[in-house]
């Protein structure tokens, strides 16, 4: 058993970002209204709409909620800083992570409702620092908010000149079916 | 068998899951063990290397009011205050405050400096032979007037981010000031870092980006307000000259306009550029790393390798090199400097070794270094990694795509975080360069009492490794060959000298050099200098776009990126740039004269 799950680790660590981010089901943009530049990756992997049958839900979120925990656990062995939340929202669950690297910064927003579920909407927004070789800081801020989608990340990518990433703090809003909730997360490198 | 890899993996798992708790910035309480003794350094270059007397393993004791009580700890022992500004620790506190039910600063906050810390510090202090402990000054005696004051901002938030990203540094400076008139007793002064920044503001339901400078040169304003110890006296005494000897004379130049010495900047001190190659090419092609030390020899590897990896690059994400740096940054290279607050203005030494302001365009070594950079943009080494810089988009794919080499102003290893797997090589391509920036200045309080032991201490923190990383990494940290196996806490670099500091990745600069290229660092020519062009006029907004769109031809423009450049030089020169640069050469020529 433990085999198995060093492998799946193993496997999540080598490859799990370019699968989520380069994954059919996920859509990615470049926000440019930020000083710094930023991907935003919105999922639609576990969309869920009262019109799916109850059996295809019930897989989906067995699934789910597995991914949850490999994600989790990953994220929080593998990054440098890193800082998670997940709790009960409404009807179902809601997750945000964190994560400073020296080059990328991710903060991620994941809803997990349980069916019948009609309104999804999740926000993640914050701060992240960062240095130069002369000790100099910096501070740039991002935000992104999208309705109808069960998940957003937000990739915060190391602008020329500066050397790494130091800090992150991040405020993460979900929204499922009429119950919203708020919380607040920081990192540092 | 099976039993031996199920402990190994039992093992693996529980380190992974014992790292991942460590690095969570979670407040937690914890109670760490009291073993208070240094770990063994073996470090190859030992000259450095503090000599640790194992400390004792002991209970802290605490005061009627559960404060670390000093005087039962090191009897009859000075204590020196340090004052420092923990404004990460303090802004998390802030943005609790705007919670439904915030919690208080004692059970919110945790301390960059544990008791437990503090008591292997100062004891390693007692072990050096000092006379002297430091008291750190907590964060509550600060943090009081802040919190006041942003709620009364309520529910305003576009006041609220302008307090939290530009206001909030002038309470520490408010405190200091009060202290000194108070006569509450301080030594030394952490002053804050140089930071500038972008954040957001709402204006009629539309975001607006601010941006912003809270601090343009540290410790500046404590200079300038009496609140810092000239130190000159002190640092010339032959009695202790170490510090003063640490770095170059022209080191100390930076204050120069203080008509003092002030404090220590902590700016890095000084880096020499690096190219680093994956190590798989390096076996791969049986390269000797150490030759590839110039842009021409790394540009004859590139040549070499570039039929291997065309279709690559092409096809898919691949970099050959990934651009880290500046457009301009490439120049310092051929020993091109441009000034970091004006780029309009380089800087290079002449025939004679004397510092002359250029027309960098116009130079064969800018145009010799350029002309290469723009061979690689043209067949695509840079990849996305110019791409994304030059028009202002980002490529998703610029996050996670390899790259196969790297050059940098310092060492910094990129490698993945979570391989012990050496990924990148470095090697020097420069000398050490020494930064000018004033930045992170630490000195000793004007109004102490102790200015001798102060002196001592400042002295101390800036030789002696220990203190640092002690406070950086934390008590139990052990150095082996030189590096650290752990993270740091970036929030504690207020309290080290960051030359003195145990690097945490392979691939990184071992500190035991720093004697070494201190004594062969290279001068800027514009070392300390600060053109004026106040009184000055012309059209600065213009010069500097073309500057810059000049500097960033090879990029832009790979393919004709020499007729590109006779184009901005001749709408530079319609400008009146040539006499503008002369007008700042003059002054340069001024500013060498007046220096002693």
């Amino acid at each position: 058993m433990l085999l198995v799950l060093f492998i799946i680790q193993f496997f999540i660590y080598e490859y799990v970002n370019l699968f989520r981010y380069y994954s059919p089901f996920t859509k990615y943009y470049i926000n440019y209204k930020n000083c710094i530049d930023i991907v935003i990756l919105a999922y639609y992997n576990f969309l869920v709409s009262h019109k799916q049958e109850d059996y295809i839900m019930k897989k989906k979120k067995l699934f789910s909620i597995l991914l949850f925990f490999i994600l989790l656990f990953t994220a929080l062995s593998v990054f440098a800083g890193s800082s998670s939340f997940s709790e009960p929202l409404g009807s179902g669950y809601w997750s945000g992570s964190l994560s400073v690297g020296n080059l990328v910064v991710t903060a991620e927003k994941n809803l997990d409702p349980i069916p019948p579920t009609i309104n999804l909407s999740v926000g993640v927004s914050g701060t992240v620092w960062f240095v130069d070789y002369y000790g100099n800081e910096y501070s740039s801020n991002y935000s992104e908010y999208q309705d109808y989608v069960d998940g957003v990340a937000a990739v915060l990518i190391l602008p020329s000149g500066a050397r790494t990433f130091t800090r992150a703090d991040s405020y993460h809003y979900g929204y499922i079916n009429g119950s919203c909730d708020n919380n607040y997360l920081s990192a540092s490198n | 068998m099976k039993k031996s890899i199920c402990i190994i993996l039992i093992i693996l798992l529980l380190s992974s899951l014992s790292s991942c708790i460590n690095n969570n910035e979670v407040n937690t309480s914890t109670t760490p063990s009291l073993d208070a003794s240094p770990s063994l350094v073996t470090d190859s270059y030992a000259s450095l290397l503090p000599t640790h007397s194992t400390s004792v393993d002991r209970s802290i004791k605490y005061d009627t009011e559960g404060n670390l009580d000093y005087q039962a700890m090191w009897p009859e022992k000075k204590m020196l205050v340090w004052l420092y500004f923990d404004y990460f620790g303090i802004l998390q506190y802030i943005n609790n405050l705007d919670n439904s039910n915030p919690k208080p600063f004692s059970e919110f906050y945790t301390s960059i400096v544990s008791d437990e810390l503090i008591v292997a510090y100062n004891d390693y202090l007692i072990s050096l032979g000092k006379d002297y402990v430091i008291r750190f000054i907590r964060q509550d005696a600060i943090v009081d007037k802040i919190a006041e004051d942003y709620k009364a901002l309520g529910d305003d938030n576009n006041a609220k981010q302008y307090f939290k990203f530009t206001e909030i540094y002038a309470y520490y400076f408010e405190f200091m000031k009060d202290m000194k008139n108070s006569g509450i007793q301080a030594d030394i002064i952490s002053s804050i870092a140089n930071i500038k920044g972008t954040f957001s503001i709402e204006e009629n339901d539309v975001t607006v980006q601010v941006n912003y400078t809270a601090i343009e040169e540290s410790g500046a304003d404590e200079i300038n307000n009496d609140l810092l110890l000239d130190i000159t006296d002190f640092l010339l005494d032959d009695e202790d000259k170490k510090l003063y000897g640490l770095f170059p004379d022209e080191y100390w130049s930076l204050f120069d306009k203080y008509n003092g010495i002030y404090g220590v900047y902590n700016n890095e001190i000084a880096s020499s550029f690096i190219f680093y190659l994956r190590n798989d090419i390096i076996n791969k092609y049986e390269v000797n790393i150490s030759e590839l030390d110039t842009i021409d020899e790394i540009d004859v590897f590139f040549d070499e390798i570039f039929d291997d990896y065309k279709t690559e690059i092409t096809s898919s994400d691949l970099m050959l090199i990934r651009k880290f740096l500046d457009y301009s940054a490439y120049n310092e290279l051929a020993g091109i400097i441009t000034d970091k607050s004006n780029s309009t203005i380089s800087y290079k030494y002449d025939a004679d070794n004397n510092p002359a302001v250029i027309n960098r365009f116009k130079d064969a070594d800018y145009l010799q270094i350029n002309k290469i950079l723009a061979k690689w943009a043209a067949r695509g080494y840079f990849n996305t990694s110019i791409v994304y810089n030059t028009d202002g988009s980002a490529s998703a794919s610029i996050a996670f795509a390899p790259y196969i080499s790297y050059i940098v102003p310092g060492y910094q290893d990129y490698s993945n975080d979570s391989s012990d797997d050496i990924q990148y090589i470095p090697v020097e391509i420069s000398r050490y360069i020494l930064h000018d920036s004033r930045n992170k200045l630490i000195g000793i309080a004007s109004w102490t009492k102790n200015g001798e032991s102060a002196f001592d201490f400042l002295s101390t923190l800036f030789t002696d490794p220990h203190l640092s990383n002690l406070i950086y990494y934390g008590k139990n940290y052990k150095c082996e060959n030189g590096l650290v196996k752990q993270n740091g806490n970036y929030s504690t670099s207020v309290l080290t000298a960051s030359h003195m500091l145990y690097p945490n990745r392979v691939g990184e600069k071992r500190i035991s050099d720093f004697k070494d290229a201190m004594s062969d660092a290279y001068i800027p020519p514009n070392y300390g200098f600060e053109p004026d062009i106040t009184k000055m006029e012309y059209e600065f907004e213009e010069i500097s776009r073309l500057c810059k769109e000049a500097d960033s031809l090879w990029a832009t423009h790979s393919d004709n990126f020499l007729s590109e450049l006779e184009n901005v030089i001749t709408q530079l020169d319609a400008l009146g740039y040539s006499r503008f640069l002369q007008d700042i050469n003059k002054q340069l020529g001024q500013y060498i004269e007046s220096k002693p």
